[in-house]
């Protein structure tokens, strides 16, 4: 093989020996020091085999005194494809620019494949990795696994187990969330109170209630403890549960300013492009020309399969904006500002249709020209929560 | 005489269990399976055709038949056969 090798890179050439007296042509070739290799007999008077370009330019002389031709009917080698190539040029160069973007690109996470998670979803791993700068595109020396793998588990308590890697350009998270006691299997445990609250009723089914309506619990306080005493008198530990209501308070506040700035559009646009590589954004075109403007964008990311590929082409319009005050009446602006509270406590899980009773206060904000508006919400509902005892 | 040195160099070769190829200028033949034949220190080849080669050999010649024989190499001392070998026969002078 190593033979066949240095012939290629030396170079060869495949002749045909035509006459009657080849076997004695052969043997002084072999005879010379010259191999020759693949010699076929084709017919009775012509053998096809290859030789080395050096040894090819020595047969002359070894020919005379024979009735034998010697033609060349082939080439080979590394010094016959250089040639070719040298004429090639371009083609040379492209190959070698594409050789060396495939390198540059396999620098780089292409895909982020995110698996082993059920309470926590993949796309809040990926936000997490994205504000840490992992994402598509991320060169792959900037990524320390280490830190990402503890950075997970610290910022997940319910997972036991992170394990971060690169494959090639995919880059692989698994993640193994912590399995909590099925309620079923746990043998001990209290009812407590999942949040502050004004007891209204108990209704124990199991384990012993300690509290009665009318009571004031925090948040974690024992409403029913799985301790009981069985017939004989014995202390027994056992699995508390039951319904406790509760009332309970929730507060949050709004604001609202007694005038608002309006954007008008005046009419006049401008147009210009941007290209982002990577992190790397050029820009195209003038800067908006207006004093004040909005802007809205358009970009095009090419995607290959579901694959986004790392550049884009982004189209801003900028329109150009006059801005005017306008005032809001006081009644506008509270209820403006009484609704922000509403939204507040919906965003933290009050059903508004349950409450049963709400307090309003305000509270002019005479440095800033609005109102501040206080809202109090009273609630019924379950605060029983199992706590097992481990 | 020659005959004698030759009959001498054959004794110690027998006695010292010395290589009698390389002493006695004789061919080493190896055989893989009926597909290839490499002799080595042969003294040319006298007959090729695709179905009988002739080799000449210190001592004589060997002839080897079969189908499809190729010469996949030959130098000076080294010849290699490929093809499908039936029978070898070997010749005194």
């Amino acid at each position: 093989m190593i033979t066949r090798l240095w012939a290629w890179l030396v170079g060869y050439v495949v002749i045909k020996l035509k006459g009657a007296q080849l076997e004695a042509l052969v043997n002084r070739i072999a005879g010379g020091g010259y191999g020759i290799w693949d010699l076929e007999r084709v017919t009775a008077n012509i053998m096809i085999g290859k030789i080395r370009i050096k040894h090819f330019k020595k047969l002359r002389p070894l020919l005379s005194g024979l009735n034998v031709r010697v033609g060349i009917v082939g080439r080979a080698g590394l010094p016959f494809f250089a040639a070719k190539v040298s004429r090639r040029k371009g083609l040379v160069v492209g190959l070698a620019l594409l050789a060396a973007l495939f390198y540059h690109l396999a620098g780089f996470v292409w895909m982020i494949e995110i698996a082993g998670g059920e309470q926590i979803s993949a796309a809040a791993i990926s936000d997490l990795l994205a504000r840490e700068g992992v994402r598509v595109g991320a060169p792959k020396s900037q990524i320390d696994l280490n830190y990402l793998e503890n950075l997970l588990l610290i910022s997940f308590p319910e997972l036991s187990w992170v394990g971060a890697r690169i494959k090639g350009v995919l880059m692989q998270i698994e993640v193994t969330e912590r399995a909590s006691p099925h309620r079923a299997e746990v043998q001990y445990g209290d009812v407590v109170a999942a949040q502050n609250g004004l007891i209204t009723q108990v209704v124990p089914f199991r384990g012993t209630p300690l509290v009665t309506v009318g009571s004031t619990v925090k948040k974690g306080d024992i409403l029913i403890s799985g301790e009981y005493y069985d017939q004989y008198g014995r202390r027994q530990q056992g699995s508390a549960e039951g319904i406790v209501r509760a009332r309970v308070w929730y507060d949050a506040f709004g604001e609202a300013a007694f005038s608002k700035i309006t954007a008008i559009e005046t009419g006049n646009y401008h147009t210009s492009y941007s290209v982002a590589i990577g992190k790397w954004v050029l820009r195209l075109g003038r800067p908006a020309p207006f004093a004040n403007h909005a802007s809205e964008a358009h970009t095009w990311q090419p995607r290959i399969g579901g694959l986004k590929l790392p550049f884009a082409v982004t189209k801003h319009i900028y329109a150009e904006v006059d801005y005017r005050t306008t005032s809001i009446a006081v009644d506008q602006a509270r209820a403006l500002a009484l609704e922000r509270a509403w939204q507040q406590l919906a965003a933290s899980g009050v059903d508004r249709d349950q409450v049963k009773d709400t307090q309003v206060t305000e509270h002019y904000l005479m440095d800033q020209d609005g109102i501040r508006v206080g809202l109090i919400v009273e609630l019924e509902h379950d605060i029983a929560e199992f706590a097992p005892r481990l | 005489m020659e005959r004698g040195l030759k009959k001498a160099a054959k004794k110690l070769v027998s006695t010292m269990e010395l290589p009698a190829d390389a002493i006695l200028d004789l061919p080493r033949i190896t055989m893989i399976g009926n597909t290839e034949l490499m002799v080595e220190n042969h003294k040319g080849i006298e007959k090729y055709t695709s179905t009988e080669v002739r080799i000449r050999i210190t001592g004589g010649h060997m002839a080897i038949h079969g189908r499809r024989l190729i010469v996949r190499f030959i130098d000076k001392d080294d010849l290699k056969l490929e093809g499908v070998i039936t029978n070898i026969d070997m010749g005194d002078q």
